[in-house]
């Protein structure tokens, strides 16, 4: 068992915005969270990827509850299994396409980025500032990045909402294959059902 | 990748601003380097060359001038005094020593000294080459003076650079003194005839030697053929000087028995006769705190230029923090802990001090050499710079300014609410 969640409950401002009884993700189970805007979508990613803590419940990622571990622990089973593909992406504007992708590697490996660039279609880009890549590039240089700690998990907030059907059956090719080359699973947030045929299981959320 | 590229990279990205904060930093550490070597230097200087000397006679005028003329040869003398009342004084019991000194003259600048020999030993000076002058117009140099041994050259009058120049009377190099770290290496020291036979006065030596001769008997017992012809020589110059003025000499430099006479004596030199007595540590110490509240100003300025630095940095590096929370959510959420947060930015705070501290000891270092190049006083006195505890003193407090002016936004920025900035940079 990849994530396991029992009795989970997460409130912001008295709101209860996720309430999840209990739920299972087996390894290289593709999981998508649909649902519309505040649904609490984006809340489950941020749970399973410890980057928040729920008010009460149990969310534990191969055996280890996160309610066991101090805030530096959950860092580095974050740094050391997950990666994240934001929904605005989130590149350092003024690192290049390499320091990008390397900030996510706890241990360097610049083989391995020479890899993902030359798999992203990046070559040529490789000095250049993040700021300066188009929007096409900087999603690509965001899955490299959520790929360069070769992760258990790939974390997708909303990856292809703001992208027409060719630009989202794009980036959906490219997160499933670096996910298929590293083994790792995707679990990806999104209102869009375009992408639903890409994930072997759906968990529909309403608010 | 490395957290030092994250760094200078920020840094890069907000280059004008790291400079400002840089520069600011950096002229606060100069100003206090500068503040404190040549606080260092003058309060050298003052101690070595005054040391032992007590009380110091010329004429009327500023005290202040008197001591700065012929102790520490900085200011022009209060004038001249006659020879034969400044005597009365160099007899007085409470006398221990007294070493006459007469001025007047300078070679490019260096001041020529007519005196005893017991000046230099008052200094505990030593030869490095030749030998002590044995008649006028043999002169014996300090280490500073570029000349050599066996060197002629004629003094020109008055104690800065240029003057009439005395072509008839030449002085010759005879004696070199060792570096002494005291006023005597920027001096050309010379007899007391020398100096006052060049100004058209009587000649003083005999008198000192009949003095030494009545004080001290078994030292004199037995008169050599030389002596003898020395005597015969200052009869010569006596009979060619008949017509000279009465000898005057610039000032008495005076060590007493005790130490009540430093202030007893002054009192009655001043009242009975119409010299003027000074005492050296007295005026030292009103020139230092004259000199101290110059002091003070420049520390203060200093110390405020490194807090501005310091504000900058604080402004700077708390400023950028707004546009940068998402850059450090992102870095907290791919697993960057609270801690190396932290560290990466109080190191963009230590750098711009580092950078500063370095660029501030560099420009300070430049300041210092051509400040003494320009500034006849210091380069006269040979001004150098020296690693004191204050300057220690400085480095340690700019690097604590800098930690303490990087910690507050480290502090914040580590504490970032990434769920938050994600969701309001997305």
């Amino acid at each position: 068992m990849m994530f396991q969640i029992k009795n989970l409950i997460f409130k912001s401002e008295d709101r209860t915005v996720l309430s999840l009884e209990g739920y299972s993700i087996e390894a290289n189970n593709h999981l998508l969270l649909l649902g519309n805007s505040g649904c609490g979508k984006t809340t489950l990613i941020n749970l399973l990827g410890g980057l928040m803590r729920p008010n009460s419940g149990e969310v534990s990622f191969e055996g280890t509850d996160y309610s066991t571990l101090s805030e530096t622990a959950i860092d580095r089973l974050r740094a050391e299994n997950f990666g994240f593909v934001f929904q605005r992406l989130h590149l350092i504007g003024h690192l290049s396409v390499v320091q990008n992708i390397a900030l996510a590697q706890h241990k360097p490996d610049l083989s391995n980025i020479q890899i993902l660039i030359t798999d992203l279609g990046l070559e040529g880009k490789e000095n250049q500032k993040a700021r300066d890549l188009s929007v096409g590039e900087a999603q690509r240089v965001a899955i490299a990045r959520a790929v360069a700690n070769t992760p258990k998990v790939i974390f997708a907030d909303e990856p292809t909402s703001a992208l027409d059907d060719q630009n989202a059956e794009n980036v959906m090719n490219l997160i499933f294959g670096q996910a298929q080359k590293t083994g790792a699973t995707v679990i990806a947030a999104t209102h869009d059902a375009r992408i639903k045929n890409r994930f072997t299981s759906v968990l529909e959320m309403s608010a | 990748m490395s957290d030092l590229i994250l760094v200078f990279s920020s840094l890069k990205s907000r280059w004008l601003n790291s400079l400002l904060s840089v520069f600011l930093t950096a002229f606060g550490v100069m100003l206090a380097l500068l503040v404190i070597q040549f606080g260092q230097h003058v309060q050298n200087r003052l101690s070595t060359d005054g040391q032992g000397i007590d009380i110091v006679i010329g004429a009327k005028g500023s005290p202040l001038q008197l001591i700065l003329s012929s102790v520490y040869h900085i200011d022009i003398p209060t004038g001249n005094i006659p020879y034969d009342e400044a005597e009365k004084w160099m007899k007085h019991p409470h006398v221990k020593a007294a070493i006459p000194l007469a001025l007047g003259d300078n070679w490019k600048g260096f001041r020529i000294v007519g005196t005893t020999q017991d000046y230099m030993q008052h200094y505990k000076a030593q030869l490095s080459e030749g030998r002590t002058w044995d008649k006028p117009f043999e002169a014996v140099i300090g280490s500073n003076i570029n000349l050599n041994m066996g060197s002629e050259f004629s003094g020109a009058h008055g104690l800065g650079v240029g003057g009439h120049v005395h072509e008839n009377e030449h002085y010759k190099v005879v004696g070199i003194i060792k570096p002494t770290g005291s006023i005597l290496d920027r001096l050309i020291l010379t007899s007391l005839d020398s100096v006052l036979e060049i100004h058209g006065l009587e000649g003083v030596e005999h008198e000192l030697e009949e003095e030494e001769h009545h004080h001290d008997e078994h030292a004199h017992e037995e008169h050599d053929h030389h002596d003898h012809e020395e005597h015969e020589e200052h009869e010569h110059k006596e009979r060619d000087h008949e017509h000279a003025e009465e000898p005057e000499i610039t000032a008495l430099l005076l060590t007493t028995r005790y130490p009540i006479a430093n202030i007893n004596l002054p009192r009655s030199i001043n009242r009975e006769s119409a010299l003027q007595a000074a005492n050296p540590a007295l005026e030292m110490a009103r020139l230092t705190s004259m000199l101290g509240l110059g002091t003070q100003t420049f520390t203060a300025l200093a110390v405020m230029l490194i807090i501005i630095a310091a504000l900058s940095i604080f402004a700077g590096l708390a400023g950028s923090l707004e546009n940068r929370m998402g850059d450090l959510a992102t870095l907290r959420a791919i697993g960057y802990s609270k801690s190396r947060i932290l560290k990466i930015i109080v190191s963009e705070g230590m750098l711009i001090v580092l950078a500063g501290l370095v660029v501030g000891l560099i420009m300070g270092l430049y300041a210092f050499s051509v400040l003494t190049q320009i500034i006849t006083p210091l380069e006269a006195s040979g001004a150098k710079i020296s690693m004191t505890p204050e300057m220690l003193m400085i480095i340690i407090a700019v690097l604590f300014a800098g930690l303490l002016a990087s910690l507050i936004p480290a502090i914040r920025a580590a504490r970032v609410n990434v769920v938050r900035q994600l969701a309001r940079n997305s």
